[in-house]
């Protein structure tokens, strides 16, 4: 289950990192919704590991078709698995002690049901190469 | 239940396709975008500066150490990327069993399923742990060998932080200490092994030096300094890891992205105020039409709230002047910063501990004073982390001798200790060696005696050319004459053969063909003969495998009595007989004496025995 965010809940601003210059995305992780799922990201990565590490042993900006100059789109890739630490770490700050019924709403990760496994995840990866 | 969704992420039906994935993910998006970058989007994204006046000392200890942690795991994991599929069972079984000792079934089920049914999971297990029978009260457990510690690992990402306590008590009540466990290495695979990076880069060092700089500052009392244990524990565990793995050269060489941006020409500061100048003028940097949406939605609405606070409230003014005054100071702290980390990119690891980089005003103290200054009040207060931090600067004392005189200067007793155990270590190694060489020789000598004792009552070596047989005889002339006494294995009467009418006593040995003796360079040559008598071939010089020599001899010795019966000529009945004609034979001796009458009379009986039994 994929979570909408809402446009207007985000903003982009350019911040100082290091000795580069780098884009960053202003979102409030202890505010705005964030989900655990996020079942493309996992294909994704799949898809990376079998590429770099297995037989084909391929770079990853080669398997990702990246331009060498633009570091725009790993810096939105990067959001999701990101945003999933920061809620893990809060929840176990217990900042969200509060949602305790909002939580039990969510569906548990779909590796445990094989059924969902095999539909939703084909669907979510057709949806996305499509 | 927000803390059983968090569990149930990390859980073992389900991490391998979740957490996992997510770090190797992470770690990927980490090397393209270098480490630097990565470390402050996550900084950024954990709200690490911002959050702290929002939430309690308590929930900030707590999301501070996550943090930490969750740059440890990027760092060091290599689940994903370099780990083989035996390592990784073999790191999952042990860490699991470090938290208690498991049942066949717990341990299965609580490692993921691809592991548990893995064909190799009974061997790895058997390998690490060792097998307790069950006993009235408890079921047959599972128990870490103790060699297996040293595989522990206690920053393992799928310990929850109870796990983590109570592998660190089993790990000190095991090792018999209070110290934390050294860092664990894994190896990389390829581009990955660039993740070391995260360790070392200047924006890490940072923030080393700021939690150690705090550290220190709540040692001495300071109100507004606040680390904890955790923090500062899991922070020297990076300082370690990245002692060992930083490179000589600069850090910037070894750390730079792989997607490099184009390096901007005006200044940072200038590029924020452009950017703010209008929608477009970032949507002419940027290709990505969605983030620039995004900043223009946003721009939208930021003007209209401002123009709707304006209107409620004249008041606001003021306070957006701050705002945009304390603004300004943030860029000048960035500036300051972008200038440090440029300035420690250039330096290398050992360099940039000792610089104070005073030219930016980022660091007043360098960091190898702070670190100095922190293992004396550490030392002070009897901290059990002081272990690591010792270990730490010895190893930065190791690895730059202007460090290492810098670390002497200020802790002499440190290096003086390393000296002294260095030193003890030495000795106890080379006096182990002198004790274990001695026993070996005496060892030796005694199977030398023992063997020409053998020899010389069998009558088979009476005539020896060689002045090493000679010695040999004479040591075991002498060993006989020390020992008077021999006791017989059978009737355990003592008898000296010295003694003037004493029983008959010898060796107890086996004799047994082997084909392997036979192989023996020298033996395998043609015998050459004198006329028609044999002539016995000299004993071989180097004697050192004294059996093979024997076993040849009495090879020798019964090819020569084969050709004496061909020759019609009288013998005597010998033991070599019954070996097969073009075998070796090999005697072993077990070190026991026997009587030769006790001998006959045992071999009287087995054969009153058979017969018996077989009428």
């Amino acid at each position: 289950m994929m979570v909408y965010v809402p446009a207007s809940a985000l903003s982009l601003s350019l911040s100082l990192t290091g000795v580069y210059l780098v884009q960053f995305i202003n979102y409030n992780v202890a505010a705005l919704p964030v989900s655990f799922h996020i079942p493309l990201h996992r294909i994704l990565a799949g898809y990376l590991h079998s590429g770099a590490l297995g037989s084909l042993k391929a770079p990853i900006t080669s398997l990702l078709q990246l331009d060498r100059r633009d570091p725009t789109w790993v810096v939105k890739l990067i959001e999701h698995p990101l945003r999933v630490q920061v809620l893990g770490s809060q929840i176990l700050a217990n900042l969200w002690v509060r949602n305790g019924t909002t939580m039990l709403r969510q569906v548990p990760p779909p590796r445990i049901h094989p059924f969902i496994h095999s539909s939703i995840y084909s669907f979510m990866l057709t949806a996305w190469l499509s | 239940m927000a803390l059983v969704k968090q569990l149930l992420y990390r859980h073992h039906t389900s991490y391998d396709d979740t957490f996992e994935l997510d770090i190797f993910l992470l770690q990927a998006c980490a090397l393209l975008l270098g480490p630097d970058k990565f470390i402050d989007i996550c900084q950024r994204r954990f709200m690490i500066p911002v959050i702290r006046p929002q939430i309690s000392p308590t929930q900030w200890h707590i999301i501070f150490r996550e943090w930490l942690m969750f740059l440890l795991t990027v760092a060091k994991e290599r689940t994903k990327c370099g780990m083989s599929t035996q390592a990784l069972l073999r790191r999952e079984i042990i860490q699991r069993l470090a938290t208690t000792d498991l049942s066949y079934s717990q341990l299965s089920s609580q490692i993921c399923r691809r592991l548990a049914t893995h064909p190799e999971f009974e061997t790895t297990l058997n390998q690490v742990a060792t097998y307790q029978s069950a006993t009235e009260t408890r079921s047959g457990v599972y128990q870490l060998r103790p060699s297996c510690w040293d595989e522990f690992d206690l920053y393992f990402p799928l310990y929850t932080s109870r796990d983590q306590q109570l592998a660190l008590e089993r790990y000190q009540d095991a090792k018999k200490t209070k110290a934390t466990p050294p860092p664990r290495y894994y190896d990389s695979y390829g581009e990955f092994a660039a993740l070391d990076g995260l360790l070392y880069c200047p924006t890490m060092c940072d923030i080393l030096c700021r939690i150690f700089g705090e550290a220190l500052l709540q040692r001495s009392g300071a109100p507004s300094a606040d680390v904890s244990e955790g923090a500062l524990s899991i922070a020297l565990h990076i300082l370690a890891m990245a002692t060992a793995r930083a490179p000589r050269t600069p850090i910037a060489d070894t750390t730079r992205p792989i997607l490099v941006s184009e390096t901007p020409k005006r200044t940072p500061k200038s590029c924020l105020r452009r950017s703010g100048d209008g929608d477009n003028a970032n949507a002419a940097d940027d290709d990505d039409a969605d983030l620039a949406s995004f900043h223009s939605r946003h721009r939208a609405e930021q003007e209209q709230d401002a123009a709707d606070k304006s209107d409620d409230d004249d008041d606001n003014d003021d306070d957006e002047k701050e705002d945009d005054y304390e603004q300004e100071e943030e860029e000048d702290d960035d500036e300051q910063l972008v200038r440090a980390r440029r300035m420690a990119a250039k330096l290398s690891f050992d360099e940039y501990l000792r610089t104070p980089l005073n030219s930016s005003g980022r660091m007043e103290l360098p960091f190898l004073s702070i670190l100095l200054l922190l293992y004396r009040s550490m030392k002070n207060d009897g901290d059990n982390a002081i272990e690591l931090l010792k270990t730490v600067l010895l190893a930065i004392s190791d690895r730059d001798p202007t460090n290492s005189s810098a670390i002497r200067s200020a802790l002499p007793e440190l290096i003086t200790e390393q000296e002294q155990q260095r030193k003890a270590a030495e000795d106890a190694a080379k006096a182990r060696k002198d004790l274990l060489r001695r026993r070996q020789q005496e060892i030796l000598a005694r199977f030398k005696n023992q063997q020409q004792t053998f020899l010389e009552s069998s009558g088979e070596l009476s005539e020896s050319t060689s002045g090493r047989e000679h010695d040999a005889r004479s040591s075991s002339d002498e060993a006989l004459h020390n020992v008077r006494e021999f006791e017989c294995a059978l009737c355990h009467v003592s008898t000296d053969p010295s003694a003037p009418n004493a029983k008959i006593i010898g060796h107890i040995s086996l004799v047994q063909r082997n084909r392997i003796v036979a192989l023996s360079s020298e033996y395998d040559q043609p015998l050459e003969h004198a006329g028609n008598a044999p002539q016995r071939r000299p004993h071989p010089s180097r004697v050192d495998l004294l059996l093979t020599n024997v076993a040849a001899a009495t090879q020798e010795q019964a090819q020569t009595l084969d050709r004496q019966e061909d020759d019609d000529m009288h013998t005597e009945p010998t033991p070599w007989h019954n070996i097969n004609r073009g075998d070796s034979v090999d005697i072993k001796f077990c070190g026991h004496h026997i009587h030769l009458s006790c001998l006959y009379g045992y071999f009287t009986s087995l054969c009153e025995t058979y017969e018996t039994v077989l009428l």
